[in-house]
């Protein structure tokens, strides 16, 4: 027999291995994410034709913390919710973000939600009137596997007094609709801009994700016939040594 | 008899029928209208977007064992004819009763040692309520007991959370419970009061045997108008929810939908609310653990079966389902925060604050549910689908194949029916004038309606429900008027009734209220008492819309009479000081009059007491305003009567014949609030019970008795008592060390073909 070769000690790595991935199986996860994109479709000074310099365009995001967003862990379960936030800075078309939250659990619970919000805002610091024309398109990334998950990534897009609005969504579901993407766009949202006003398109993610898992027990003889394996290397290293 | 002497004998039971005709005829319920419900499905803003969607939900939410915190599903008691007919484990000891032996099981009939939890019920335990001669009361009492027979429920317990994705069974802290346990090992618990059937069920104006699942849906719970609390969340826009109140009308299946999913004794842990269903349910499969028919008349397209290979659950999750189904402002909302306030909706026993969608899961539940339910019409039976004397338009039972005998048989049931005066209550195509909104609209003349089959229509209109305005003996008129007046008692004094309701001496008043019960926030279940508080012009005791229009000129007996120099200590009078009725609303309410004892001088019988006059006579006069409530219930529709025992409220009787013994000896406990009818019911022949029984057999739809669509369910394995007796029980059921193993009954998924099999009467499950 090859000397290299030690049936007990193989026999060992192997149900350890198996153990591992017997312990992977209960893994149960959500991710979501939305990347958000704001076109400029055309920007126009009815006043002054062509000059822009008056008028301000800053764009932002923020993931909210409490009362927005809310995460109830148990056991070893876990969440990644960590994107920066970002501006405000000076936007030029296309301005665009992405937020992304994930948990999962191999033997607990995770019920989360958060809250992303994005803002491309237009200050006029001038006299001059503005016509502004600008949509803002999205894509929605749910995804859930495992025992038990399910992911939901929701937008609402609005400008400042909710005139202009909407709302997509995109489910997952474990074990169904393990990933689901909705991709699309505001329309159009085209808005006067006197001297001194100010409006915003807002775009606010809510990403939700339910995570349920719990570890898959060995078999009882799997065990034992481990243990067996680990006495009987003992046992031969012992003779080895002697 | 020769045939030419049957033929001559059946054309004279005809005519005599019709002779005899009078109140409420049998009438079919082929293309009656299932009673609207503004809002729901139409104008611009409607709650429900995709009907066919919410049915499917309400099918899938009715038949779920996941609904309940361990394994109850709506279906698990409303699975046979929408009834129930378990044996085992299926008594309660009375609970409703004032009584202390409310709270006791009795020996039953069949022996001392029988009764109680876990008890296997026998032919020879009932009646409950006996007589040495079962048609004299004067015989004595040979056997009695204020015991139930109802449907057996859940274990309850205090509930702590549940999973929501994978265990159907809620966590709760459970104990063997106090009353219902064998030898200290628990036992599931037992309802109050039997389970009526769901089929037709759409048709009743209020529902539950007391009347308190109101006919207004308010979102939330059974009560209507009368919760404060009520209510639904609308998203007004991305950061803004608000609460808002619903008043949806005619949708009482709804508001009678948010009961029992948190009833203690029917499927819930004590605790639970709606929010806490919603989050078990929401993220699941519906259906996760039953099997499904590939052919199921409305589930079918999102079964995972194929022919021959039943699978469990839907393609499909209970939060796609609601979303597609409702209005989006109603589950849209995705955060848990409002204008910066957190946890908006309410939070968990864990601490995770509700959604708007688990917030709202009352209303989608309530709303799925009765719109599914909306389709469980039983409307092909052969009182549905005879021949009918084109004048009358009362049953000819030509064009079903019967024999000439069995023809003649009916007809002379029919004049039995009448004369006893059966239909007065068991009045409409439903066969119960619970059916407000129904009859009123049927009586209502209306051009180019009609209802009933292709070959015997019917016009709507002040006869449509029987010859010489029949609907108005029953106080039915072409306005909803939820109070009558009619008589009661041994003495016929008149008392104001809820309409649809009616006390007829099944057992002693004070084993169990009725409609004479009070709802949550104390206020009397009775709306012939809060028309009393309108009479006397105490408007804030008004909680329920309907109340302060309810017509005296439609009433079976008059409440005034405008007769000067006149006086009777039962009735208004000129001189007591009258109104016109309506006169406080400005509309007066004297057109149409359904009464019909002052037919021709209706005119005497439309005033009210001026709110004087009615306060002086609460203390001078009291039994003008006297009111029937104590142990009146809602009286049950008779169709499909041949396979939805047990019978009456508290399930007392087994058979027909039993239920026609009760009426032959004119009730089990006479009681000044009987009705007086009752106390004319002659049914001493033996040959006229057997006719009448094989009436009510023509009252049944072959699609119920064979599960054919729309009645065809998916699987539900139903807690079937446990095993052992009521003198032993296996402890060691997995909730609980403590509580009893379950057996259980598998009812096999159905699809649209139904069954091979029929379903048999109650009685042949019960042993000898």
């Amino acid at each position: 027999m090859n000397p290299r070769f030690r049936p007990a000690r193989s026999l060992a790595l192997a149900l350890l291995a198996l153990t591992a991935t017997t312990a992977d199986a209960a893994l149960s996860s959500y991710t979501g994410s939305a990347t958000l994109t704001y076109t400029f479709g055309s920007i126009e000074n009815l006043t002054h034709q062509g000059d822009l310099s008056n008028l301000q365009i800053t764009g932002s995001f923020e993931q909210l913390g409490a009362p927005y967003s809310d995460v109830s862990l148990t056991g070893d379960g876990s969440i990644t919710a960590n994107t920066p936030n970002h501006g405000p800075l000076t936007a030029v078309s296309p301005f665009t973000y992405t937020f992304s939250t994930s948990g999962e659990a191999n033997n607990g619970t995770v019920s989360a939600s958060h809250l992303g919000s994005y803002w491309l805002t237009f200050n006029n610091l001038g006299s001059d009137t503005y016509r502004i024309n600008v949509d803002l398109g999205y894509q929605l990334n749910a995804g859930a596997a495992g025992q038990a998950a399910d992911s939901r990534v929701h937008l609402d897009f609005y400008n400042q007094d909710s005139s202009f609005n909407g709302f997509a969504e995109a489910l997952a579901f474990s074990g169904m609709t393990p990933t689901a993407t909705e991709s699309g766009t505001s329309g159009v949202f085209g808005f006067t801009l006197a001297q001194g006003g100010t409006e915003s398109l807002i775009g606010d993610v809510t990403i939700t994700g339910n995570v349920e898992a719990t570890a898959v027990p060995l078999p009882p003889a799997i065990w034992f016939l481990l243990s067996g394996c680990v006495a009987l290397m003992r046992s031969r290293r012992s003779g080895n040594a002697a | 008899m020769k045939s030419r002497g049957r033929l001559l004998l059946g054309g004279l039971l005809l005519a005599a029928a019709q002779a005899h005709a009078h109140g409420p005829q049998l009438m079919p319920l082929v293309n009656v209208p299932i009673p609207p419900v503004p809002g729901l499905l139409d104008g611009t803003d409607p709650i429900v977007v995709n009907q066919q969607k919410a049915i499917q939900l309400g099918k899938a939410l009715f038949w779920d064992a996941n609904v309940g915190s361990d394994g109850m599903a709506c279906g698990s008691c409303h699975f046979h004819a929408g009834a129930d007919r378990r044996t085992k484990n299926q008594l309660n000891p009375g609970a409703k009763s004032s009584n202390p032996t409310g709270q006791t099981f009795d020996a039953l009939a069949s022996g001392a040692s029988s009764g109680g939890p876990n008890y296997t019920l026998t032919l020879a335990d009932f009646p409950r309520f006996d007589y040495n001669d079962p048609f004299s009361k004067a015989s004595g009492i040979k056997h009695s007991t204020d015991d139930v027979v109802a449907s057996s429920g859940t274990f309850s317990g205090q509930f702590n959370g549940s999973s929501r994705f994978i265990d159907p069974n809620d966590d709760c802290g459970r104990s063997t419970d106090p009353v219902f346990h064998v030898g200290g090992t628990g036992t599931r618990r037992v309802e109050p009061r039997n389970a009526p059937t769901v089929i037709n069920a759409i048709f009743n104006y209020r529902n539950f045997w007391d009347g308190r699942a109101n006919n207004v849906f308010n979102g939330s719970s059974p009560w209507g108008d009368r919760d404060p609390n009520a209510g639904v969340w609308v998203k007004t826009n991305a950061r803004t929810v608000n609460k808002v109140r619903l008043h949806l009308t005619n949708a009482s299946l709804a508001s009678l939908a948010t009961g029992p999913a948190l009833s203690d004794t029917e499927m819930s842990c004590r605790q639970r609310k709606w929010p806490d269903i919603g989050r078990k349910l929401l993220s699941r499969q519906p259906l996760q653990n039953q099997k499904v028919h590939n052919e199921d008349s409305v589930l079918g397209g999102l079964s995972l079966s194929t022919p021959g290979n039943l699978q469990n659950g839907l393609n499909t999750t209970y939060k796609q389902l609601v979303m597609q189904a409702f209005n989006p402002k109603y589950w849209a909302y995705a955060g848990t925060a409002s204008n910066g306030g957190g946890a908006v909706f309410g939070k968990s026993p864990s601490g995770v604050p509700y959604s708007q969608m688990e917030a709202n899961f009352s209303m989608f539940f309530g709303l799925a549910l009765q719109l599914y339910e909306a389709t469980l019409v039983s409307d092909q039976a052969p009182v549905d689908l005879t021949q009918r004397d084109p004048l009358t338009h009362s049953p000819t039972w030509q064009g079903l194949g019967y024999s000439q005998a069995k023809i003649n048989t009916l007809l002379a049931a029919q004049i039995s029916f009448v004369a006893n005066h059966c239909n007065i209550c068991h009045g409409g195509p439903t066969l119960s004038v619970a059916a407000l909104a129904l009859n009123s609209a049927l009586v209502t003349p209306t051009p180019g309606a009609t209802f009933g089959p292709s070959y015997a229509q019917i016009p709507y209109g002040p006869h449509a429900l029987g010859e010489k305005a029949g609907a108005a003996y029953s106080g039915i008129g072409p306005v909803i008027s939820v109070v009558t007046r009619d008589n009661m008692g041994s003495d016929g004094a008149p008392k104001l009734v809820d309409l649809g309701f009616a006390n007829t001496g099944v057992a002693d008043p004070s084993s169990d209220p009725g409609v004479g019960g009070v709802d949550d926030f104390g206020h009397p279940l009775s709306f012939a008492d809060q028309y009393v508080q309108y009479l006397l012009g105490n408007n804030a005791s008004l909680f329920d819309p309907g109340v302060n229009a309810v017509r005296v000129c439609d009433f079976i007996v008059p409440l005034s009479l405008d007769f000067p120099n006149y006086f009777d200590p039962q009735t208004f009078s000129t001189d007591d000081g009258l109104e016109i009725d309506g006169s406080r609303e400005g509309s007066l309410r004297n057109q149409g009059c359904a009464n019909r004892t002052y037919e021709a001088d209706v005119n005497l019988v439309w005033f009210i007491p001026t709110v004087a006059a009615a306060n002086t006579a609460l203390a001078a006069a009291p039994e003008r305003l006297a009111v029937a409530k104590q142990a009146v219930f809602k009286i049950p529709s008779l169709r499909n009567i041949e396979l939805t025992g047990p019978y009456m409220h508290n399930g007392s009787m087994a058979t027909l014949s039993q239920v026609l013994e009760f009426y032959g000896r004119r009730g089990n406990v006479d009681n000044p609030l009987k009705n007086f009818l009752v106390d004319s019911i002659a049914l001493d022949s033996q040959a006229t019970r057997d006719g009448l029984i094989e009436l009510f057999k023509t009252f049944t739809d072959e699609r119920v008795r064979y599960e054919r669509a729309p009645f065809d369910h998916p699987e539900v394995t139903v807690p079937n008592g446990h095993p052992g007796d009521n003198q032993n029980a296996t402890a060691g059921n997995p909730l609980n060390a403590t509580l009893a193993t379950d057996d259980y009954l598998v009812i096999p998924a159905v699809g649209a073909s139904g069954s091979a099999q029929p379903l048999p009467s109650f009685d042949t499950f019960l042993t000898p």
